[in-house]
């Protein structure tokens, strides 16, 4: 049993399906990303877990309990939206107050003028506080509590949304790109925050981003999702190194995996450059296939050496890493490869190499995208 | 050089734009004349902006003492008192409703709107009398506001300013275990300032200054608005006494123009600092 739960859910607007039988579970205490391209219907699953919208189909669980037809505010699920979504004539103190206040007051003692008189509301009021001053301080914004959101600035305004969120303790904690907003440095910095709150809070939490760096770097498990489905829900790890579908390799990296079209011969040999890299691929001789292949997993020899002959074509300094852009024969927009600087050193642009390919390092998907499962006895088929 | 030139574009558009101006204050630069002149003067045959007997005082007195100006004052801020909260408290839910919630007859419902802004109150306005004689409630504050609670510019103008507003913010606040009718009054209603105060204007202007329809439904001068206070003097006691009918117009104009001088500059505080955006 999960702590939160959202079980084939599909959408579609009109004729226009967005999402089509989603299903992403959080276990107590996990972090959970949902990542994919802008548009794929990340925000719309959101606001359905939300209970702001509604699925043509598919439930929402929380820790056993349906709740797909509760009302937001039942549901207890806490948000941080794209925007904040503060409100713009409260103080950050009222605004992060909001959500306990609506909770733990009766409708008489929230009252602007009769409140006042009303048994218990002072003691009420005075806890309220307590909390939003903790929670403040946890967050380092208890100096901006009297602000209101037009006078502070984007990272201000979004800490005081992750407060509002977090003075509560939600069933699950739901992030719509809460960073996207945010300046580079702040950005790094506020993820490694977000990820320390999510620890000591324990809440099970859904982070939306479309950033597949912020997604493996935080999460337990990833959800990559892509045109309304779910093509992969696992960890960090296995998404990079055992993606499912070409489009989760491509989507997963920086720089991106390079795809090379092939035709596969027989014994289930996938050929590269007229070389068998790999072998072992299922399925009868001649199918079409793409071939995978990470760019730190290329090892760049010098000429004649074993491997497929290649000429490179640019360079790019990154600091610790070097990309160094080749063309080989059947490789379409060029192979790249990311290489130690000092083992490129003696390379410039036309300097010809040879590229050393490990069969494990070789992804090889089908036209329908999917993963080609590799016989058990594949192996290493680059010697010539 | 472009700057000192006489002829400058600049100084053209101040140019025109006094001239302007001008022709839209002349009626009322010329009433205050006209309240600060003897009888003598306004019907003597030279014509001058400045009077030469000050007579504003005798004026003034006149206009306070031979109609109930107090009474006048008050049954024109009631009235329209009366008809600005209704407007509000029934437009702004009913904006809200239109402009943010999801339900089948959203649709209709704007049609209906439109429709609504095209008809004007002199096609109603027989309809309406004869109830209010039916009801006998002719010669009354009820008579004279009821008609105008539900304004349909004043939705159509709410619900233009309340699109305006994130989704985002009004899901934030359902999260936060608000009912939508604590959503109207504590997000809407608090960031609508600006609407408010233009819708304001409007309202209040267009009925303290309305002759038609108290002119229909009321006959004595107790519950005489301003403008029917201003009629019944003229036709009954002032005569031939411009100077005094336009000290009483002159009383009557005034809270307006001070309401107006007030409210403008709230008005674009309000623009400016309820920070919507981001
Ligand atoms: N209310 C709506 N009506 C019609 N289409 C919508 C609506 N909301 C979202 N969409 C469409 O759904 C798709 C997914 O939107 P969204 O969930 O916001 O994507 P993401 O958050 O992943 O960028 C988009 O193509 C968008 O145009
Ligand atoms: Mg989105």
């Amino acid at each position: 049993m999960s702590a939160f739960a959202l079980r084939n859910i599909s959408k579609s607007y009109g004729t226009n399906s967005i999402l089509n039988d989603v299903s992403i579970e959080a276990e107590d205490g996990e972090f959970i990303a949902l990542v994919g391209p802008s548009g794929c219907g990340k925000s719309t699953l959101l606001r359905i877990a939300a209970g702001l919208d509604h699925g043509d189909a598919g439930s929402i669980w929380m820790g056993g309990r349906e709740i797909t037809a509760e009302h937001p505010a039942d549901r207890n699920v806490a948000m941080v939206f794209q925007s904040y979504a503060l409100y713009p004539h409260l103080t950050a103190e009222q605004n992060i107050a909001v959500p306990l206040a609506m909770r733990t007051l009766s409708t008489l003692q929230r009252m602007p003028l009769l409140g006042r008189f009303v048994a218990g509301r002072s003691t009420a009021q005075a806890a309220i506080k307590q909390q939003v001053l903790a929670t403040a301080t946890s967050l380092k914004i208890d100096h901006l509590l009297d602000r209101k959101p037009g006078q502070m600035s984007g990272g201000q305004r979004q800490r005081v949304a992750l407060a509002r969120a977090l003075v509560r303790q939600p069933g699950v904690f739901l992030m719509d790109e809460p960073l996207s907003n945010l300046d580079a440095n702040l950005r790094v910095h506020t993820r490694a925050e977000i990820v320390d709150l999510h620890r000591r809070t324990g809440v099970p939490t859904i982070y939306v981003t479309h950033d597949q760096s912020e997604a493996l770097s935080m999460a337990d498990r990833v959800a990559v999702m892509m045109g309304g489905k779910v093509l992969q829900f696992a960890s960090p790890a296995d998404i990079y190194d055992d993606p499912r579908h070409v489009e989760v390799a491509k989507f997963v990296g920086s720089p991106r995996i390079n795809i090379i079209d092939a035709v596969t011969a027989d014994n289930g040999a996938v050929f590269f450059s007229g070389k068998a890299v790999v072998d072992g691929v299922t399925g009868p001789a001649g199918t079409p296939v793409q071939l995978g292949i990470r760019p730190e997993r290329i090892r760049l020899r010098p000429q004649g050496a074993k491997g497929i002959a290649a000429i490179v074509t640019r360079l790019e300094f990154l600091g610790s890493e070097v990309l160094v852009t080749t063309q080989a024969d059947g490789a379409g927009d060029g192979i790249v490869i990311k290489a130690a600087p000092a083992d490129v050193s003696h390379l410039g642009a036309g300097s010809p190499v040879a590229l050393q390919i490990d069969a494990d390092a070789c992804l090889v998907f089908g036209q329908d995208g999917l993963r080609v499962p590799l016989r058990a006895t594949a192996r290493i088929a680059v010697d010539a | 050089m472009r700057n000192t030139a006489f002829f400058s574009m600049r100084n053209l558009r101040l140019a025109m734009l006094s001239a302007g101006a001008l022709v839209f204050l002349a009626p009322y630069i010329w009433m205050i004349s006209t309240a600060a002149k003897s009888r003598e003067e306004i019907f003597s045959s030279s014509l001058t902006l400045l009077p030469q007997h000050w007579a504003l005082w005798e004026n003034l007195a006149k206009a306070l003492t031979r109609v109930p100006m107090g009474q006048l004052l008050w049954n024109g801020l009631v009235v329209c008192g009366l008809i600005f909260f209704f407007q509000v408290v029934i437009a702004i839910p009913c904006a809200y409703a239109m402009a943010k919630l999801k339900f089948r007859a959203a649709r209709t419902m704007m049609t209906l709107v439109m429709l609504g802004l095209l008809i004007p109150i002199h096609a109603t306005a027989l309809p309406i009398y004869v109830a209010l004689n039916k009801a006998g409630m002719l010669n009354s504050y009820f008579a004279l506001s009821a008609p105008f609670f539900i304004s349909v510019f004043g939705i159509f103008l709410f619900l233009q300013f309340f699109r305006a507003m994130p989704d985002d913010l009004i899901a934030a606040a359902r999260l936060d275990g608000m009912s939508e009718l604590a959503i109207v009054n504590r997000v809407i209603v608090p960031n609508a300032w600006p609407a408010v105060t233009a819708f304001a204007i409007f309202s209040v202007v267009a009925h303290w200054n309305d002759l038609f329809w108290p002119l229909i439904v009321i006959t004595g001068s107790e519950r005489a608005t301003p403008p029917l206070g201003l009629l019944f003097f003229r036709a009954a006691e002032a005569g031939d006494d411009y100077g005094a009918l336009m000290a009483a117009t002159l009383i009557i104009t005034l809270p307006l123009v001070a309401a107006f001088l007030l409210a403008q500059r709230r008005f674009i505080e309000g623009i400016t600092l309820t920070g919507l955006k981001g």
